[in-house]
């Protein structure tokens, strides 16, 4: 099962397995994850699951649609690598993904 | 805004109960009624002819442009997205409002944006708080030192937490929805929802399982666990949740059975000597006396408690003095093996039957670190044995 990393904005690491085809924002509320809310449930409707990925990661996450790109505007401290976790959905070649999470979600 | 609204429609709208918002599609705001101007403490001609971000404010690192988003969602008053978010909004205090809006466009005699925005600050941290505080007790139970699985009135596994994945070897995404079954050796599936039953009726909130006896569970691997738990019920509208927790004994049960199989094996060295031995405190009190020696001297069945030199077998002088120096010499002898002195001696005793034995005597402090914790006194009967 890939296993990612989720960083804390405090730097608290949780590493987490995460089956293939769930969504890493499931993988985080499953587990317990603090620092994502995922509130809509994973319709990309409330911008709570926010992340940065590292520029290392992006490309195998997949281009983010245009709806999530919308929804982004929602989301606090947004930077080019922001993303929503639950549009990311883990593949084998996101063993080893580490995302980091923002300070804020609300 | 009196130029399309007639008197009649200000006095309406004054008179909603929600706060609303008139804006055109350059952001600028045309009206606001009488309780948007509570809501946001302006007056209104503060705010009529200036733009809307002089009242929903974009936050830290948000792109927002909020005249989009208003004009979007009039085009889509349905859209799943007015559920889950809420725009900030400033009140001329500083204070930050989370504000739920609705829209709708109005096309004519122009175009303009009908808002209204209901203050759900409250509501939200409210339901945050709520949300944090079920993440901090889940993240407990998560990674508690017992094992805990929950399941509901039809015995489906509803929480499973790391322990109880570690001990029964599932995943918990594996498990959930399953039924408990699943984690109960087979012969006890049949009676198991029967003491559920029996528990759920149960004036007692929680108590410990295994009244009936032990308590298994079943792993993935097919091993069967001894188990200790205990059981708590908590009803939600009407709904029972059934939160049990388990400790995995079988380290527990396996240390019992190396003690008493070394205390079997001690016993067995002990009383199976041929020397008379005694294991004492190092206060001198007598903890356990062997076979060997109630076969040589004979009773000493009170003997156990009592001080040392104080037990039966010394020779039982008449003169009072003399016996009480001897007892006190003992009793020194004792305390300097008590400091962790070895001590041999010849000395006499005197069995049930009146007869002296001579005995080659000897003891020893039994050491833990640097503490002496326990003395063995030891003796042979030499009486036979011809003098060196």
């Amino acid at each position: 099962m890939p296993r990612v990393t989720y960083v804390e904005a405090n730097g608290t690491e949780h590493v987490v397995d995460v089956p293939v085809g769930a969504s890493v924002m499931q993988g985080a509320i499953n587990n317990l994850v603090p620092g994502i809310e995922g509130d809509c449930g994973g319709l990309c409707a409330c911008a709570t699951c926010h992340v940065y990925v590292p520029p290392e990661w992006a490309k195998r996450c997949g281009e983010p649609e245009e709806l999530e790109v919308n929804i982004l505007d929602f989301a606090f401290d947004v930077k080019p690598e922001s993303r929503l976790s639950c549009q990311i959905h883990v593949t084998p070649q996101l063993d080893g993904l580490v995302v980091h999470m923002p300070t804020r979600q609300y | 805004m009196t130029e399309i609204l007639s008197g009649a429609a200000l006095v309406l709208l004054d008179a909603l109960p929600e706060a609303m918002l008139i804006i055109d599609p350059d952001g600028r705001i045309r009206y606001l009624n009488r309780v948007a101007t509570e809501l946001l403490g302006h007056e209104r001609g503060e705010l009529e002819g200036e733009p809307v971000s002089r009242v929903i404010v974009p936050q830290s690192g948000q792109r927002i442009d909020t005249v989009a988003w208003l004009s979007r969602w009039a085009e889509d008053p349905n859209s799943p997205q007015l559920r889950y978010l809420t725009l900030t909004g400033q009140a001329r205090s500083g204070q930050l409002l989370r504000l739920s809006v609705r829209v709708a466009k109005l096309d004519r005699p122009e175009r303009l944006y009908l808002v209204t925005m209901r203050d759900v600050t409250a509501e939200q941290r409210e339901h945050q708080d709520v949300k944090h505080a079920y993440l901090v007790i889940s993240r407990i139970l998560a990674i508690a030192d017992d094992a805990i699985v929950n399941v509901d009135q039809d015995q489906r596994v509803t929480f499973f937490n790391r322990k109880a994945e570690a001990l029964f070897g599932y995943r918990a995404d594996e498990i959930l929805g399953a039924s408990l079954d699943r984690l109960l050796p087979s012969r006890y599936r049949a009676a198991h929802p029967d003491h559920i039953e029996s528990f759920r009726r149960d004036k007692a909130p929680s108590r410990l399982m295994g009244e009936r006896g032990e308590i298994a569970g079943l792993a993935r691997s097919g091993e069967e666990i001894p188990l200790e738990a205990s059981i708590t019920k908590v009803f939600i509208e009407g709904e029972p949740t059934f939160s049990v927790h388990l400790r995995d004994i079988r380290e527990r049960k396996a240390a019992e059975r190396a003690r008493i199989e070394s205390e079997q094996r001690f016993r067995t060295v002990f009383d199976h000597a041929m020397e008379a031995i005694a294991l004492l405190a190092p206060d001198g009190r007598v903890l356990e006396l062997n076979r060997a020696t109630s076969a040589l001297l004979g009773g000493g069945a009170d003997a156990v408690g009592n001080p040392f030199w104080m037990l039966p077998w010394w020779p039982r002088l008449h003169d009072e003095r003399e016996r009480e120096n001897r007892q006190r010499a003992m009793r020194e002898t004792v305390e300097r093996c008590a400091a962790g002195e070895q001590i041999r001696m010849r000395a006499e005793l005197v069995d049930a039957g009146g007869a002296t034995h001579v005995i080659d005597f000897s003891l020893r402090p039994v050491r833990a670190g640097d503490d002496v914790v326990a003395i063995v006194a030891e003796g042979r009967d030499i009486t036979a044995l011809p003098a060196s």
